[in-house]
């Protein structure tokens, strides 16, 4: 076989391929090792801080299009954080389904099954409009900001809103997002204002450019996409959906560096050809 | 005194002083300054909750525009009014059925046709990796290698492939990827606040609504 053959292989055979890397691991999980990393640990370290009684924003800045990545890190976080004494806030500032998705990620990991209390040990404020001028404006004041929960009920009758007046009582911010922008936000309006901890997670697109706000210590760590999820489920010693889709997401990248490989031994051939140049595919 | 403060100075003005309003409690502590900051604020948040139903007043009329001049694709256009006016309306009566049928509606279409568009983006990426890490020259070389690096050091099996991989890709992110985001951030910052100083000198035209200049720049 002539290597730069491996220039011209049907799409089709790469898309079966990763077909069957994803597919396989689902119906028979395959058990590969996750190694837990520095960063997870920081973030797990970040949650356990959190003094008894302290106030927690979950901020699940994402839509749809990004469950994949985000939701069980936020049902892995959720999960984490109804095991303590924590009070649970959440807002959005992304309109595109963040309160439902939230609502969906209750509905997984459910208040009652930790004794929690709606209104008492978990709120959700739903969205909130303005973007950036909103997060500076609840950090200032949230009870001058927001009057209601997502539901309608008045704020004023919510227990857990009496001691959350503004960023300063917030012990841990969670940013939960599919774009660079929001970590950034809470950056800039709680922390660097109002002192505020800010960890959270993200998509693995975003991941690499927030990396210098961990090193400078602003973010306490933060998850990349669902494998920091599933590492994050492995600490908190409760295995779910992020675990399960591990196997799969080995076997994908095997895909891709298979095709990686594949694809440049070919241009190897077409250079070693004694006509030389490269076949266009 | 119209000769000394115009009709153009006047945006200018407000421009500036909200934005110091803004700009001034984050270097000082000065609790009058710092509620007048926050009331504009507040206030600021209302006003982006109405552009929301301008975006959806424009939406609207732009759509109903298209279709009435059959427009290209302006049977899209009745698909998109059809929603957003089903949403609206669902949205706004206020009953458990309606509110059921809201979620209903948009977390098994809406978000089932987001997540698909998401998971064919993935198969698409695994042809992309096939045709686009061609080495070619000394450049390419180092963008194959590192995306190899990282993607092996990122994939959960990666250690058991090759040991060294997490090492190898922690340096790639704390050191060139690390250097880079941060002279793209400062650079950004920098850029930000040029404009911003530019904006309440009024010297940024296009920001005030100038028309004029944008016409001459297209």
């Amino acid at each position: 076989m002539k290597l730069e053959t491996l220039l011209k292989i049907d799409s089709r055979w790469i898309f079966l391929a990763f077909l069957l890397a994803v597919a396989i691991p689902i119906i028979r999980p395959i058990g590969l090792p996750l190694k837990i990393s520095e960063n997870t640990k920081q973030v797990y370290d970040a949650v356990e801080s959190v003094p008894d009684g302290g106030i927690v924003v979950l901020t699940p800045d994402f839509s749809y299009d990004n469950t994949g990545e985000l939701l069980p890190m936020l049902e892995t976080f959720l999960n984490h954080l109804f095991t303590k004494n924590i009070k649970v806030v959440s807002v959005s500032y992304y309109g595109a389904a963040s309160p439902l998705l939230m609502e969906t990620a209750m509905k997984s990991v459910g208040l009652e099954t930790y004794g929690k209390e709606y209104g008492v040990d978990f709120v959700n404020l739903g969205y909130i409009a303005g973007d950036e001028t909103a997060v500076a404006a609840f950090g200032a004041d949230v009870h001058a900001l927001v009057k209601v929960d997502h539901y309608g009920t008045p704020i004023s009758e919510l227990t857990i809103m009496e001691n959350l007046r503004s960023a300063e009582d917030i012990d841990l911010e969670i940013s939960l997002s599919a774009g660079m922008n929001y970590p950034e936000l809470y950056l800039r309006q709680w922390q660097t204002t109002f002192g505020t901890k800010v960890t959270g997670g993200s998509v693995g697109l975003i991941y690499a450019p927030l990396i210098p706000y961990i090193s400078s210590g602003q973010l306490l760590g933060y998850l990349p996409s669902m494998r920091g999820a599933a590492e994050y489920e492995l600490l908190s010693r409760k295995p779910a959906s992020a675990i399960v889709g591990m196997d799969s997401q080995s076997l994908v990248h095997l895909v891709f560096i298979a095709a990686i490989i594949l694809c440049n031994i070919g241009v190897l051939g077409s250079y070693l050809k004694p006509e030389g140049g490269e076949d266009e595919t | 005194m119209t000769t000394v403060i115009g009709k153009k100075e006047i945006p200018v003005i407000i421009v500036a002083l909200l934005s110091l309003l803004m700009i001034v409690p984050f270097f000082i502590n000065a609790p009058a300054l710092n509620s007048m900051s926050t009331e504009v604020q507040r206030m600021l948040v209302p006003i982006a909750g109405f552009a929301l139903i301008l975006g959806g007043l424009n939406v609207t009329l732009r759509n109903i525009t298209k279709i009435s001049k059959r427009s290209k694709d302006w049977q899209f256009s009745i698909v998109l009014l059809a929603t957003f006016v089903f949403f609206l309306v669902v949205s706004l009566i206020p009953s458990p059925f309606f509110e059921n049928l809201y979620t209903m509606a948009y977390v098994t279409v809406l978000g089932k046709v987001n997540e698909a568009v998401m998971a064919l983006i993935a198969v698409f990426m695994a042809t992309m990796a096939y045709r686009g890490f061609k080495i070619k020259n000394f450049e390419t070389l180092l963008f194959t290698l590192s995306c190899l690096v990282v993607m092996i050091a990122n994939a959960p099996i990666g250690e058991a492939v090759w040991a060294g991989a997490p090492g190898a890709r922690n340096w790639i992110m704390d050191y060139p990827n690390m250097a880079g985001m941060r002279a793209l951030n400062i650079g950004i910052a920098l850029g930000i606040m040029a404009y911003g100083v530019r904006t309440m000198m009024g010297h940024e035209r296009i920001a005030l609504g100038d028309i004029e200049i944008k016409v001459k720049k297209e």
